[in-house]
């Protein structure tokens, strides 16, 4: 219990630390390396999204939003990995112009049947705060790490009203798989400040996956 | 005759029997179980009067001092280590783990008086050496109803020696690995008023570095010199009227050196700490007449330790901390036997007690009252019942009420059972009490509930709160954690030779004291207090069988099946709302079965034990063995926080022990190796690898 208040604690100390390690890189183009639910809705999925400045997504078409469209509702979810920012924000409220929402539902991704019908919330209220959806291990093995948190599904309302579900996989470079030695050691660990994620989006308009 | 043995025990004392020695009360008792054909064992703890082993319808063990002798042990964690149902783990020190519940759940007593010193909610075993030991009584499951708080998951009696009717005495002498020297000498004699009986240890050590440590600098067992000195003195002023003194000091002074970073330059630093105990307890016995008995004792106690950390260049000061208790406990016994089917005991006390440490505000006193009840029944020649309850009153806590209620029944000479229900509970300790600690390096503040509100409106005026997450008015109210428990078991015993039994229990306790976040500071850093949150249960059973072979070979075998469980945690895996992330990270449903409950339990534990005692040579060799599966580490690969995965376990071990002992008339050879197959496991610093000694004792009379 004891190691919760040092994580913590060590959160504010350490968590430049970390960032410091996220040295630039080559910038990653979002690979999308599709599935499908069972119900035939597809899954895609995005490696490594470097997000030094905001990336704006279209979780319909797949595609990120350029510059000139951020005031339009052609986008759903931004991204943001800089320092010690990572905010997750919809187009809403004082993230945008549109009408989308968000929540955490504790609920695994594949689980995760049928979207909430309320409780969304505007731009970065629900996701702004990452440690909402993660957690920081402080002093626990892998040390000073943030790790999206299990069985934790962001549900989003789309600018233009569908579904979609997302859950957060990493946010270091490479989707690293964080119980490996190579993790462990902070002079090998993957940069942070990568976001790998999954995401599926009902777009006929009703709330099932 | 019968009526007169128990006027005997009555004008000695119910306790003052255990104390005045077991071989006397053996001799007293013989006749009454003669018919039997072997020797009744009497135990105290169980009920706080003198009742005969099978009579006492609550699981209890004795660990007798020739087995003590025996194993070749030097202090307590030793002797503990190789008992079913008992594991020995390292936090803070040597403890206790009993029925699943931790070290902080268990009562250590020295002649019925609590032992205090908790560092983390852990007596140190190793500050008790077994020398001057009669015999340990072990009872599991809660007696709170008796001994009020920590005694949650069981209870662990030392009952001290007493001089013989002769003077005579021992000297004692062994010496391990690692430069590893123990010295100790007793002596006592009985007269017709006056009895005494003095104890005396120094122990010392190198200390070692373990198999596989991280560390050059700092040794896993720091090198120490310990003293122990213990004394007990008797007198009879009537055959009504008898005062018993016991009296204990120990000292002991541990030395280690640490690296640490200081402006990012490296520093050694040498450690030097100090614990010392020290205590005196006055006991009269008054007895009014046969069966009516009055107890006034007056325990005083105190515990202090010193941590110095100085800089090896220059001798500055890098540390310095103290911690200091004393504990104070008056009480009166009375025990009323009506006849030979009813008993009534009835107590009440008062413990005042102070602790003043480095992370405390200031000097801090408490003061309990209690009292409690027990009635023992006789329903049916074979079939006892006992019921009791005890109330206590904190001044710093709410008022508990802690009941108990058990039955036996010996069905036949072969077959007997009993079961029992009873409330424990233990108090919130000092940290959760009166800490105030902010963290100087990362800013973060924990504060006891009793300082809550005071410490947060203080941060407050001084605007350093940012943001008040819990209001601090409505921290203060903690309970004590409480427990209740189920204890069912028969033994079976078809002649002399083969014992068998076993015991089922299980604890529900709730009200966990855990902490959360109170507030955060305009440094980011958090604020703590504490709350009683978390429940939890464990259950399992207990087996243990003995066989006495021909040719004066013994074999005994224990088992104990545990599963502990954070109960929140298991509903919600059970409700399939628990997720780990693989090694791809994409999250996955916990599956029920994988659930490993508590960290730091063994699903299995157990120990194999081989005697064999020469009578015509007068030679004995003991080899024992003790295992546990494997167990959760404290270590989350998977991201839940939660014991669910392989690679989360540490392996379970098995150390096997051998000692062989050799009497010449009054000089006695004593060699051994502990652990012969040098098992080493990092989870356990007090097993090096292979670990021989060699002793020789002298006994006179």
């Amino acid at each position: 219990m004891k190691r919760n208040i040092i994580s913590l604690g060590l959160l504010t100390a350490c968590a430049s630390l970390i960032l410091a390690t996220a040295s630039c890189t080559k910038k990653d183009t979002p690979e999308p390396n599709n599935t499908q639910q069972p119900s035939g809705i597809e899954v895609r999925t995005i490696t490594s999204l470097e997000a030094n400045e905001k990336v704006y997504l279209n979780l319909t078409t797949g595609n990120t939003v350029a510059a000139s469209e951020l005031t339009s509702t052609n986008w759903d979810i931004s991204f943001y990995a800089k320092d010690r920012n990572i905010t997750v924000g919809v187009n809403s409220g004082d993230e945008g112009n549109g009408t989308a929402g968000a929540q955490l539902v504790a609920t695994g991704f594949e689980d995760l049947k049928e979207a909430p019908e309320s409780g969304y919330l505007p731009g970065k209220e629900a996701t702004g705060d990452f440690l909402k959806w993660s957690s920081y291990t402080g002093a626990n093995e892998p040390k000073h790490a943030v790790l999206p948190k299990p069985g934790m599904t962001i549900v989003i309302r789309t600018a233009d009203g569908k579904y979609s579900k997302l859950q957060m996989v990493s946010l270091y470079q490479g989707n690293p798989n964080t119980s490996s030695a190579g993790f462990a050691d902070l002079n090998t660990r993957p940069a942070f400040g990568y976001f790998t994620f999954r995401y599926a989006t009902q777009t006929n308009g009703s709330r099932t996956f | 005759m019968q009526f007169q043995i128990k006027t005997c025990l009555g004008a000695i004392g119910l306790i003052a029997c255990t104390l005045q020695g077991y071989g006397q009360l053996k001799d007293s008792l013989s006749s009454e179980y003669l018919e039997t054909g072997t020797l009744e064992e009497i135990v105290t703890t169980a009920t706080r009067t003198e009742q005969a082993l099978k009579n006492v319808p609550m699981p209890v063990t004795v660990i007798k001092g020739t087995d003590i002798q025996r194993m070749g042990a030097l202090r307590l964690n030793e002797v503990l280590a190789e008992q079913t149902g008992i594991q020995v783990i390292q936090d803070h020190g040597s403890g206790v783990q009993m029925q699943g519940l931790s070290t902080d759940y268990v009562l250590i007593l020295i002649d019925g008086e609590p032992v205090i010193g908790r560092t983390k909610g852990n007596i140190d075993l190793t500050r008790l050496v077994v020398g001057n030991i009669d015999r340990i009584e072990i009872v599991k499951g809660p007696s709170s109803s008796l001994f009020g708080s920590e005694a949650m998951g069981g209870v662990i009696n030392i009952i001290t020696k007493k001089g013989g009717e002769t003077l005579s005495g021992s000297l004692r002498a062994r010496y391990r690995r690692y430069n590893t020297l123990d010295l100790s000498a007793e002596a006592g004699r009985q007269h017709r008023k006056l009895g005494w009986y003095v104890f005396g240890n120094r122990m010392s050590s190198d200390g070692y570095f373990a198999k596989g440590a991280t560390s050059s600098i700092t040794k896993t067992i720091a090198p120490f010199t310990g003293y122990t000195a213990s004394g007990k003195l008797s007198y009879r002023f009537s055959p009504s009227l008898e005062l018993i003194v016991n009296a204990r000091f120990f000292n002991e002074d541990q030395h280690n050196r640490k690296q640490v970073e200081v402006n990012a330059a490296s520093h050694l630093i040498r450690e030097q700490t100090n614990r010392k105990d020290l205590s005196l307890t006055p006991t009269l016995y008054w007895t009014l007449a046969p069966g009516k008995r009055f107890q006034i004792r007056n325990y005083i106690t105190s515990f202090r330790t010193r941590s110095l950390y100085e800089y090896q260049h220059n001798n500055e000061v890098y540390d310095d901390s103290y911690f200091s208790q004393f504990f104070n406990r008056s009480e009166i016994q009375y025990d009323h036997r009506f006849n030979t089917r009813h008993t009534t005991t009835l107590g009440v006390g008062n413990i005042l007690e102070g602790v003043d440490a480095t992370r405390y505000e200031s000097s801090n006193t408490f003061n309990q009252f209690y009292g409690f009840a027990q009635h023992q029944w006789q329903l049916l020649q074979h079939i006892n019942i006992t019921g009791g309850f005890r109330y206590d009153k904190h001044n710093q806590y709410a008022d508990r009420f802690s009941p108990k209620l058990a039955a036996g029944w010996n069905i036949s000479r072969t077959w007997s059972i009993q079961a029992s229900v009873a409330g424990g509970y233990k108090a919130p300790t000092f940290e959760q009490l009166l800490l105030n600690f902010t963290n100087p390096t990362v800013g973060y503040t924990v504060v006891g509930t009793n300082v809550a509100a005071r410490a947060i409106r203080k941060l407050e005026e001084e605007g350093q709160i940012q943001q008040i997450l819990i209001d601090p008015a409505t921290i203060g109210a903690i309970s004590a954690e409480s427990s209740l428990a189920y204890n069912v078991g028969f033994k079976f015993q078809p002649g002399r030779r083969l014992l068998f039994q076993a015991n089922l229990f299980r604890n529900n306790i709730t009200d966990m004291i855990d902490f959360n976040t109170v507030a955060i500071k305009t440094n980011q850093g958090a604020i703590y207090s504490y709350f009683n949150r978390n429940k939890v249960f464990t259950q399992g059973v207990e087996v243990n069988t003995s066989l006495k072979l021909p040719y004066d070979l013994e074999v005994s075998a224990g088992l104990q099946y545990l599963d502990a469980k954070d109960a929140a945690v298991w509903n919600a895996v059970k409700a399939g709302k628990v997720y780990y992330r693989d090694d791809n990270n994409l999250d996955h449903k916990v599956v029920s079965s994988d659930y490993g409950g508590l960290y730091n339990r063994s699903r299995f534990t157990g120990n194999i034990k081989i005697h064999y005692s020469n009578t015509r040579y007068d030679f004995d060799i003991a080899l024992r063995s003790v295992f546990r599966s494997r167990f959760g580490t404290g270590l989350d690969v998977n991201g839940n926080g939660i014991l669910d995965d392989d690679r989360e376990y540490a392996s379970g071990y098995q150390l096997w022990n051998l000692s062989v002992r050799k009497f010449v008339k009054k000089l006695g050879l004593e060699a051994g190796v502990n652990n012969i197959f040098s098992v080493h496991t990092p989870y356990d610093p007090t097993t090096p690898g292979l670990n021989w000694y060699a002793g020789i004792s002298y006994k006179f009379n």
